[in-house]
């Protein structure tokens, strides 16, 4: 516990420590009868106070000192290459590394292959091309990979003959394969991480 | 875990640089720094994103891309780490008086107040001071002062604006704790002066959210009370009580009251000291009272000649106070006869 202001006011006043800590006036003891303070005892009261105060003000830069390694954040030297691509011909988007799930043989141009046309926003590209594209809503715990995938689902998708992308609220999310004691029985869940995605840019 | 509506800085980053041209697409992309996961949002030229999913236990970065849709020219207009803070305070107020309605005391003692402070960033982000948001080292504390007006015992219906006492951080978890000897109001007598005092901890404003009230409590504040004996004269012996008037003033919500006496001069351990009944007064409200006494038919009481001393006591929950004194009441009975004797022959 950190304590700002000196007990030694409080101390002075004998009788109100007893009372802060008794909560109330021990009856069973000698009473103690006091003549009424004055203002002029308060305000001198009121000035130590304040005097103390001053003197035991924390500066807050001194508390707490945080020296730790500054922690590294992802990549700032482009976004695509820490991406997946997917393109069309006429435009394509970038996705998470470990967003695209799976790629049947027939898509597998479409996915980190020549790209071509515009660059648009990942809901345009999906608009444009849900003929190849399914998306798979995932939860940010399968996401981290603390929950695995519905292995129901995933039979499903895998049978769309589509590209799978993953999704959480709407925007592309890469999935980390679940840890073998999370994964149980489908710890065989055909999720792609950054390095399976062939031919990352 | 807290939301944070982080994304709306960014975004208006975004705005500055890009948003002159609809050749550029944004891109927001959050990496939750302990698992690496990466997921995007894709934002318009302008306006405001907001993420829906937390920033995981060891925060998250967050970049803001324009790429350019022709060229893929990429430029990283800003990036924050977010981390995932919920500062928690709770504030508690201890006094002399075990009221439990509202906490209250008196001006003239001492109080306490416990600042219990939980989620700071106390480092174990891993991130260098410089780069903690400020909304997640520490939280304001602001105490101020407010008077009533005096023997109104409310607050005035057009009060001043309230006299600031401290206006701090607390830039640690756990309990910080602050002492006071007496209460901060002001007045031209202190001993009368009657307000609140309140205690606010409010979490910094952050991320574009606005400053949130952690906890607030509020203290009252009443004055001594004041008591005056009168009807009795010094110089006088009396064969005969006087009525002896009482005034009491502003009595302590929780207290009793009377009048002792005892033989002799003021003594801080008086022999033998009675208590006149007529004058006992018991105060169990939530605002100082007043009460105006006559005590009469004394005589019975007052059955040893010589002066006396009387006492007006006020016991509280902080101890007793003597309100007033008065000295000497003097009581003598003696019947002087004065005559001359006469013999005639």
């Amino acid at each position: 516990m950190r304590i700002i202001y000196p007990l030694l006011p409080v101390l002075l006043l004998s009788s109100g420590v007893a009372l802060l800590i008794a909560g109330e006036a021990d009856k069973s003891e000698k009473k103690l009868f006091r003549m009424r303070p004055t203002h002029e005892q308060l305000q001198a009261q009121q000035a130590t106070d304040r005097a103390q105060r001053a003197e035991r003000q924390v500066d807050p830069k001194a508390v707490n000192p945080v020296v730790k390694e500054k922690r590294e954040g992802p990549d700032t030297g482009s976004l695509i290459k820490r991406s997946a691509v997917l393109s069309s011909g006429r435009s394509w988007t970038i996705v998470p590394k470990g967003a695209v799930l799976h790629v049947p043989a027939q898509y597998e141009k479409y996915v980190n292959g020549k790209r071509a046309g515009q660059l648009v926003p990942w809901q345009t590209f999906y608009a444009q091309n849900r003929g190849w594209l399914h998306v798979h809503p995932v939860s940010m715990d399968q996401a981290r990979g603390e929950k695995t995938m519905d292995p129901k689902q995933v039979e499903a998708y895998m049978g769309l003959s589509r590209v799978v992308v993953s999704v959480c609220h709407g925007g592309p999310i890469s999935v980390i394969a679940p840890k073998k004691e999370e994964a149980g029985e489908v710890g065989e869940v055909p999720v792609s991480s950054p390095a399976e995605v062939k031919g990352a840019k | 875990m807290k939301l944070i509506n982080y994304l709306a800085p960014l975004a208006l980053i975004g705005v500055a640089v890009a948003a002159p041209s609809d050749d550029y697409v944004n891109w927001i992309r959050q990496t939750q720094a302990d698992s690496a996961v990466e997921w995007d949002v894709t934002v318009a030229p302008s306006g405001e994103s907001l993420s829906e999913e937390g920033v995981g236990p060891e925060g998250s970065f967050f970049q803001l891309w324009s790429i350019h849709n022709v060229t893929a020219t990429e430029y990283m207009l800003d990036e924050q780490y977010v981390s995932s803070y919920l500062p928690t305070a709770s504030i508690t107020i201890l006094t002399g008086d075990p009221y439990t309605s509202v906490k209250r005391t008196r001006v003239d003692q001492p109080y306490s107040v416990t600042i219990t402070v939980a989620g700071l960033d106390d480092g174990s982000s891993g991130l260098p001071p410089e780069d903690i948001p400020e909304a997640a080292k520490k939280v304001a504390f602001e105490h101020v002062v407010s008077n009533y007006d005096q023997g109104t015992h409310a607050p005035p219906q057009n009060p001043d604006a309230p006299t600031v006492i401290v206006d701090s951080y607390v830039d640690e978890n756990g309990d910080t704790e602050f002492f006071y000897s007496v209460s901060n109001l002001t007045g031209a007598d202190l001993t009368q002066a009657e307000g609140e005092e309140f205690f606010t901890v409010t979490a910094l404003e952050d991320f574009g959210t606005v400053a949130s009230t952690l906890d607030s409590r509020r203290l009252q504040i009443w004055p001594i009370a004041t008591g005056v004996m009168s009807g009795v004269d010094s110089s006088v012996r009396y064969t005969v009580m006087p009525t002896i008037t009482v005034g009491l003033v502003d009595l302590y919500p929780k207290s009793e009251t009377y009048v002792r006496a005892y033989h002799g001069p003021p003594a801080s351990d008086p022999v033998n000291p009675f208590l006149i009944p007529a004058s006992y007064v018991k105060i169990a409200d939530s605002i100082p009272r007043n009460r105006e006494l006559a005590l009469s038919n004394l005589d019975e009481l007052f059955v040893r000649e010589g002066p006396y001393t009387l006492e007006i006591i006020h016991e509280t929950p902080f101890g007793y106070d003597i309100l007033d004194q008065l000295y000497p009441l003097r009581v003598d009975r003696t019947i002087e006869i004065r005559s001359n004797f006469y013999s005639g022959e």
